[in-house]
C-alpha cells in the first residue's frame, strides 16, 4: 500500500514537472521561432529586392535555410504557389500559416502580424515591397522583445511551478 | 492541370490555362476543338465578357464554354478574376515584372504574350508602372517552322549571307519570317553550314524568351539578347558574342542606323525588318530612306497578302532595285 502511494506521488511530481517544463519551453521556442521568422524575411527581402527572384522560387530558397516548423510553413507556402492551387499569394500564405500554426509556438498576435504581411507579399513594385519587408521585420523585432521579457518572467516561474505544484499535489493526496 | 493531354494545335492551353483562375480555365477549356486550334487572341476585361478572336471571327464566351455571337449569355469577368490573372501571369511577383508592366506586356513560358491595360503611373513625365490593370490581351502566337524555305535561297549565296531588310505592313508575318530565317541560318540546311546568329529581341517577339530562355526554335547556334534596346544590343553582341549574323526586329530610329553601320564595319551581316508596304513607301520615311540611300541592304523582301497572309510579294536586289521574283510566292 505504502509502495503504491509513493509510486503514484512520484508519477504526479514527474508529470507536473514535465508540464511545467513544457509551458516554460514554449516561451523559449516562441522566441526562437520569431528570430527565425525575422531571419527568413531578411533573406526573402534580399531575394525579392536585390535579385527580383519570382516568389515561389524565392520562398523555396529561403526555406532551405530554415528548420523546424517555420521551415515546414515556408515549404508549404512555396508548394502552394508552385502548384498554383490558390488564386492569390495571400490565400496560399493564409492557408499555409493556418495549417502549420498548431506546430508553431507563436501567439495570436504574432500570427495576426504574419497574416497581414501575407496580404501584401508580392503584389506591388520593389520599392513598396522593401517598405513592407522593413515593417514586418521591425514588428517581429518588437514581438521578440516582448517574447524575451515574457521568457525571463515566466520561464523559471513555470518550471518551478511544475515541480512545486506536483509536490504540493502529492502531499495533499498523501 | 494535366500537362500531356493537349494535342499540338492547342498546345497553348498548357501555358495559358495556367495563367487563368480555375473558373475561367474551365470556360476556355470548353472551347470547341476546331476554334481552339485557330485561336489568335483571348480578350479579358473586367466587368465585361470574354471575347475570343480567330480566323477573322470573334465570339463571346458563355459560362459553359459555349460561343455566342452576342453578349447576352456571356460570362462576365469579375474583379477577383482580374486580380487572380494578374498574380498568376506575374508568377505571384509583381515586383519582378516592373519592366514588363512599363512596356505593357508580360511574356509567358512558351513565348505567349499578354498585353495589359490599366492606369499609367507617371514619374517625371515617363511611365513608371501600370496600376488598376483591368484588360488583358492574351495573344496565341504560333511559330511556323519552314516558313522561310521560300526566301532562304535568295538571301544566301554559297556561304555568304546577304544584308536583308524585310518590309511589310503589320500582321503580315515579318517576325515569323525572320524567326525562321534565324533558325535556318543557325542550324544550316543542305548546301549551307550553320553559322553563329545573334538576335536582339527588344520586344521579346522573335525568340519569345521566358526568364531569358528562348521558347521558340531560333536555332542551335543562336544567342538572344532579350528585351534589350536594339542599338545598344547590336553593339553588345558585336563586342561579346562574335555573331556572323545579327537579326533584329523593326528598325526605325536614328541610333539603329548607326548601330547597323557599326555591325557592317565589323563584317557582320544584318537581317532586320521595318513597317512599310513597299520600297516607295519606305523611301518617304526619313530614317528608312536614309538606310535605303546608303544601299546597305543587298536584299529587300516585301511581304503582303495578295495570296493570303505572309505572301512574299517581291524580293529586290538592294543595289539595282530589280525585283528577283516573277510573281508573288506563298
Amino acid at each position: 500500500m505504502v509502495f503504491i502511494k509513493i509510486l503514484s506521488s512520484l508519477v504526479i511530481v514527474v508529470c507536473c514537472s514535465f508540464l511545467g517544463l513544457q509551458a516554460a519551453n514554449a516561451y523559449a521556442l516562441r522566441l526562437k521561432e520569431l528570430r527565425m521568422l525575422r531571419m527568413a524575411f531578411a533573406h526573402l527581402e534580399s531575394e525579392v529586392i536585390n535579385y527580383a527572384t519570382f516568389l515561389p522560387e524565392a520562398v523555396e530558397r529561403v526555406a532551405a535555410l530554415l528548420h523546424g516548423g517555420v521551415k515546414e510553413f515556408f515549404c508549404d507556402f512555396s508548394r502552394r504557389l508552385q502548384k498554383r492551387s490558390g488564386d492569390t499569394a495571400a490565400e496560399a500564405w493564409e492557408k499555409a500559416l493556418k495549417g502549420w500554426k498548431k506546430h508553431l509556438h507563436i501567439t495570436m498576435e504574432d500570427t495576426q502580424i504574419l497574416l497581414t504581411f501575407g496580404k501584401v507579399l508580392g503584389v506591388s513594385d520593389r520599392e513598396s515591397q522593401q517598405r513592407y519587408f522593413q515593417i514586418i521585420q521591425s514588428q517581429l523585432r518588437n514581438q521578440e522583445q516582448k517574447a524575451e521579457e515574457a521568457c525571463l518572467k515566466y520561464q523559471t516561474m513555470y518550471r518551478n511551478l511544475g515541480v512545486l505544484g506536483g509536490l504540493a499535489l502529492a502531499i495533499i493526496l498523501l | 492541370m494535366e500537362y500531356s493531354r493537349w494535342p499540338s494545335g492547342v498546345a497553348w492551353k498548357r501555358v495559358i490555362l495556367d495563367a487563368l483562375p480555375e473558373n475561367i480555365q474551365r470556360v476556355i477549356d470548353g472551347i470547341p476543338q476546331d476554334i481552339a486550334e485557330s485561336l489568335e487572341e483571348i480578350r479579358i476585361r473586367e466587368g465585361r465578357p470574354i471575347v475570343i478572336h480567330g480566323r477573322g471571327k470573334s465570339y463571346y464566351l458563355g459560362a459553359d464554354g459555349g460561343l455566342w455571337p452576342s453578349p447576352e449569355k456571356a460570362y462576365y469577368v469579375t474583379h477577383r478574376d482580374v486580380q487572380s490573372i494578374l498574380q498568376r501571369i506575374s508568377n505571384y511577383s509583381i515586383y519582378a515584372v516592373e519592366e514588363e508592366l512599363r512596356n505593357g506586356y508580360i511574356t509567358l513560358r512558351g513565348g505567349y504574350r499578354v498585353g495589359l491595360a490599366g492606369k499609367a503611373v507617371l514619374e517625371g513625365g515617363k511611365i513608371k508602372t501600370l496600376k488598376y490593370i483591368n484588360s488583358f490581351n492574351i495573344r496565341i502566337s504560333r511559330e511556323i517552322i519552314g516558313v522561310a524555305d521560300k526566301v532562304i535561297r535568295y538571301i544566301v549565296s554559297g556561304a555568304e549571307v546577304y544584308h536583308t531588310l524585310v518590309l511589310s505592313p503589320p500582321q503580315m508575318g515579318k517576325t515569323t519570317l525572320i524567326r525562321d530565317i534565324a533558325r535556318q541560318l543557325s542550324d544550316g540546311f543542305p548546301g549551307f553550314r550553320g553559322i553563329k546568329v545573334g538576335i536582339v529581341d527588344e520586344r521579346s517577339e522573335i525568340a519569345g524568351c521566358f526568364q531569358g530562355v528562348p521558347q521558340n526554335n531560333v536555332g542551335l547556334q543562336t544567342d538572344v539578347l532579350d528585351a534589350c534596346p536594339k542599338a545598344e544590343g547590336i553593339m553588345m553582341l558585336i563586342r561579346s558574342m562574335s555573331p556572323a549574323v545579327i537579326i533584329t526586329d523593326e528598325i526605325g530610329k536614328a541610333e539603329d542606323v548607326e548601330a547597323i553601320e557599326e555591325a557592317l564595319n565589323a563584317g557582320i551581316k544584318i537581317i532586320t525588318t521595318a513597317h512599310s508596304s513597299d520600297i516607295g513607301d519606305a523611301q518617304r520615311r526619313p530614317i528608312l530612306s536614309k538606310i535605303l540611300d546608303k544601299k546597305i541592304f543587298q536584299r529587300i523582301i516585301v511581304l503582303g497578302s495578295s495570296l493570303g497572309v505572309g505572301t512574299v510579294e517581291k524580293i529586290y536586289d538592294g543595289h539595282t532595285l530589280n525585283n528577283l521574283l516573277d510573281r508573288p510566292i506563298r
